[in-house]
């Protein structure tokens, strides 16, 4: 492709004060409307990537380029958003409208355009019933889809999925591939919900104690039963031929 | 929680918030302010038709003001004893004082006003919008926005607080047992400050990669009507009357 | 702790929410807006746990936790103290919109004097856990003490007939602060060993987010 990748990253190092080597050397090249998964053991580095995709984290070496530009930490970034793994962190307002407004609100933008990317992000995600209720009162799988909703509003146009259908119920863990399939952004999403990764991403990183293992076709990469052993992580059965159980799209 | 009759249909509901908020907290002041019988009793009155227009369940009137009342009550209780004056009778060594009493049933009338009025003040308006018309009086975003917020996570608290009792519970002390336990109460509450400092510092990352820079904005979306402008100005019209009959008596005295 | 709505008479009513105004009108020049989702998620838990009620003997109290919000939050306490009496009056009419302003000035300045007196012996006694968390607990006892004062000057100056409630008051109040005391002492030892920053004040800059909960 001759276009220029949408996301790079080139020989990040990041640590925390009481932990280091949280991320050794990672090199990345994202071609805008890929979508890759992330996977990894707990404690892998994929938070710590993403947070520092977004610019929330400062590396401690290596450069960050999205969109052609260098990605800085501490500035307002609406063209990469992050959604939290736990919907309580992303959703601070009273009311799911508020909270879908709020990213508009701050990139200045003029009421109109807020009112509809608040529409629009809402009628995307399924939330319009939602609008005026507060946060409180809603379920997990409505939480999540809310969220989910208030990131959308900004228009991204890479998406950081950290853990996306954590504590989902079946019905609401199929809104959320439903939802992300029909996104046409560029998507990174972690999991441990391996399934849910086959159904939504290409591409995979296999991320280890802050290296990257392995990147390549996610269903290659997951179906090697000896890679993902040794990385603490299980084949996913819908690759295990022997057990004939169809794979089935959403 | 005082507004779960929020979206109900009154006169008091349909009024824009503005005005709600603007006419009912100075009859607020007002009530707080006089103390003539009649006065306190018009006002009373006011405070009773007002929240019935407000249609909010007459029960949960009587169920938000049973904890506030039994608190005024015990205060109130000194006060009768203890306030001096003209005696009106004593029984051992307790005596009942007539300026006590009188004083007494005035703070109480007082208070019901106005915590009538409070709740057709709070129990018909959702918070946020409440929140939204004091912004337009020109009360600091920031405050407003801070307000509702921790709104969002006392409930959160709240949760987490029950999960943590829960949690002492089977690990084999009764809820009884466990308040009156200092070690429990003190583990409890350690461990729900610091998962709300922890929560804290999500909620700024949050906030911060949705272009947070210290300020809330919202959008306004009010509209008033001319049947705005004239309930509103009725219930201002009541407020000078409170202070009419307080003062107006007081010259005449 | 605080005082109920219709007791005041108007003076008081608008003198101390110009007070408060002024309160808080300087808390929020000083305010960062990092500190603001700490003021108000810490602010809840505050609020949440001063729902608690604690039992000692055949009665139980509830705990004010003024001190200790003083000591966590710092100057922007003063912002949680008003947030957490309005919604003390909104979802349980305790204290009340009329004192509201009153209410926020007493119980403010308490958690301000004890964070103040807090930070003088801080840096000494930082090495020293247990006497830095006595010192938060003698405060926060202290604390709750001159809220108490200010309150009962405030009800006897109001009204001479309210002399001899302001009295009972101050005395059932004294149980609460020795109470607060023992707590506060307690929580803060508790904090010191698992989130010293909390208590210490030197928060590191936003790098701690866990990766696996």
């Amino acid at each position: 492709m001759s276009e220029e990748p949408i996301l790079q990253v080139k020989n990040l190092s990041f640590s925390y004060p009481e932990k280091k080597g949280v991320l050794k050397n990672i090199n990345l090249e994202v071609e805008r409307g890929e979508r890759i998964a992330v996977i990894g053991p707990n404690g892998s580095g994929k938070t710590t990537l993403f947070l520092l995709i977004c610019g929330v984290l400062k590396p401690h070496s290596g450069k960050i380029t999205a969109m052609g530009e260098k990605v800085e930490h501490n500035r307002f970034n609406p063209r990469i958003s992050y959604l939290f793994q736990s919907p309580d962190d992303q959703l601070f307002s009273s009311t799911i409208f508020d909270d879908v407004a709020f990213g508009p609100l701050n990139m200045g933008l003029s009421r109109r355009e807020v009112e509809r990317r608040v529409q629009d992000a809402l009628e995307k995600t399924g939330c319009k019933a939602l609008a005026e209720r507060i946060p409180h009162h809603l379920s997990g799988g409505e939480k999540r889809m809310a969220a989910i909703a208030s990131i959308l509003s900004m228009n991204p146009e890479i998406i950081l999925f950290d853990e996306p259908t954590s504590n989902l119920d079946s019905r609401n863990r199929r809104k959320v591939i439903n939802t992300l399939n029909s996104l046409s952004q560029t998507i990174l999403a972690s999991s441990h919900d391996l399934e849910f990764l086959l159904e939504t991403c290409e591409k995979v990183i296999l991320l280890d104690e802050g290296e990257i293992v392995k990147t390549g076709s996610i269903r290659a990469i997951m179906g090697e039963e000896n890679l993902m052993q040794s990385h603490h992580l299980e084949k996913p059965h819908s690759l295990i031929h022997s057990l004939h159980i169809p794979h089935s799209h959403g | 929680m005082i507004d779960r009759y929020a979206n109900l249909d009154s006169p008091l509901h349909s009024l824009d918030p503005r005005w709600k908020l603007l006419s009912l907290f100075i009859l607020i002041l007002v009530c707080a302010s006089v103390n003539s019988p009649p006065a306190v009793f018009f006002a009373a009155g006011a405070a009773v038709i007002i929240i019935i227009l407000s249609r909010v369940p007459v029960r949960f009137v009587f169920h938000t003001l049973k904890a506030p009342f039994i608190l005024l009550i015990v205060m109130i209780f000194f006060l009768v004893i203890t306030s001096g004056g003209r005696p009106l009778f004593g029984l051992a060594f307790i005596t009942v004082y007539i300026d006590g009493l009188r004083m007494a049933a005035i703070i109480c009338i007082k208070a019901l006003s106005i915590m009538l009025i409070f709740i057709a003040l709070f129990g018909t308006s959702r918070l946020n919008i409440i929140m939204k018309a004091l912004s337009y009086f020109g009360f600091p975003r920031i405050l407003t926005g801070l307000l509702l917020s921790t709104y969002r996570y006392i409930f959160l608290s709240f949760e987490d607080l029950e999960k943590l009792f829960v949690a002492a519970r089977l690990r084999g002390l009764t809820l009884r047992k466990g308040i009156g336990n200092t070690g429990t109460t003190v583990n409890i509450l350690a461990t729900l400050l610091v998962r709300s400092y922890e929560q804290s510092e999500r909620t700024y990352v949050a906030m911060y990669l949705r272009g947070f820079s210290g300020e809330f904005r919202t959008l306004e979306e009010f509209k008033a009507k001319p049947i705005d402008h004239a309930k509103g100005s009725a219930l201002l019209i009541v407020s000078a009357l409170v202070l009419f009959l307080e003062y107006f008596l007081r010259l005449k005295r | 702790m605080h005082i109920s709505e219709g007791v005041l008479s108007a003076e008081y009513v608008v003198g101390g929410y110009v007070a408060a105004t002024a309160l808080t009108a300087v808390a929020l020049k000083k305010l960062k807006k990092e500190d603001i989702p700490k003021v108000s998620v810490m602010g809840a838990a505050f609020f949440v746990s001063s729902l608690i009620h604690f039992k000692i003997g055949p009665t139980s109290v509830h705990l004010t936790l003024i001190g200790l919000t003083g000591i966590v939050l710092g100057a922007p306490s003063i912002l949680a103290v008003l947030t957490g009496l309005f919604f003390q009056a909104v979802m349980f009419q305790h204290g009340g919109l009329t004192t509201l302003g009153v209410n926020t000035v007493t119980m403010g300045c308490s958690a301000l004097a004890v964070y103040y007196a807090f930070s003088q012996v801080r840096a000494k006694l930082a090495g020293k856990k247990t006497l830095l968390a006595a010192a938060g607990g003698v405060f926060s006892g202290l604390g709750i003490l001159l809220a108490t004062l200010m309150v009962a000057a405030l009800l006897a100056l109001s009204s001479e007939a309210f002399t001899g409630m302001a009295v009972f008051f101050s005395i059932s109040q004294g149980i609460l602060a020795i109470v607060e005391g023992v707590i506060s002492f307690l929580v803060i030892q508790q904090l010191l060993r698992i989130k010293p920053e909390l208590i210490l004040g030197k928060s590191p800059p936003l790098t701690r987010l866990h990766d696996d909960r």
